[in-house]
């Protein structure tokens, strides 16, 4: 059953690679790879609960807190101020 | 029983994923494929996570997938919201007929 929807994700993931590789500008790439980590966070997710090793959840929660501190970041760096300036 | 509709639930989620990303590659412009990535993340992503939560026992595995829900509901639109703010300061403009936003004097 599993494996069908490991097939699905990648297909949604490639979708978004080639959004990846030739969006014109800097905030659909951005946006891109926020879109890829949530899916691989749900690939990991599905491998933990197939192979029974619940080790790989705790990954999955710090890709989803590394791509929100990222995605932050890089707006923050867009706008050309610092972290905590309004 | 309940692992049949949580296998259920997990398959239209991952239609739902395939369909939100097929926009995120069609939309003409930064701001409709900012749409087209909430559709996948929190009608992809969420739906399959609440299907599993629903196919499984519970443990202490599945305390740490809802804790997983909660945060993603409550990030993806704020590091969404920060990314179009900053696509729009930095000159990009949106494809539309009229722009209100420059318009209004913000």
């Amino acid at each position: 059953m599993y494996e069908i929807i490991f097939y699905l994700i990648g297909i949604a993931i490639i979708f978004c690679l080639i959004r990846m590789i030739k969006g014109p500008t800097i905030p659909d790439r951005v946006i891109a790879g926020d879109t890829i980590s949530s899916l691989a966070i749900v690939i990991i997710i599905l491998f933990a609960i197939k192979y029974n090793n619940m080790m790989f959840i705790d990954i999955a929660i710090v890709i989803s807190i590394l791509s929100f501190i990222s995605t932050i970041i890089i707006s923050k760096y867009l706008l050309g101020k610092e972290i905590g300036e309004e | 029983m309940f692992e049949f509709i949580g296998y259920v639930i997990i398959f239209i989620g991952s239609l739902i994923a395939i369909i939100g990303s097929f926009g995120l590659l069609r939309f003409p412009d930064v701001y409709t494929r900012s749409h087209a990535q909430t559709v996948t993340i929190v009608g992809g992503v969420c739906l399959i996570l609440i299907g599993i939560l629903t196919s499984q026992p519970i443990s202490q595995t599945t305390i740490k997938i809802i804790f997983l829900i909660i945060f993603i509901f409550l990030t993806s639109p704020t590091a969404t919201h920060a990314i179009t703010k900053a696509a729009y300061r930095s000159g990009i403009k949106p494809k539309v007929k009229k722009d209100e936003l420059a318009s209004s004097g913000n």
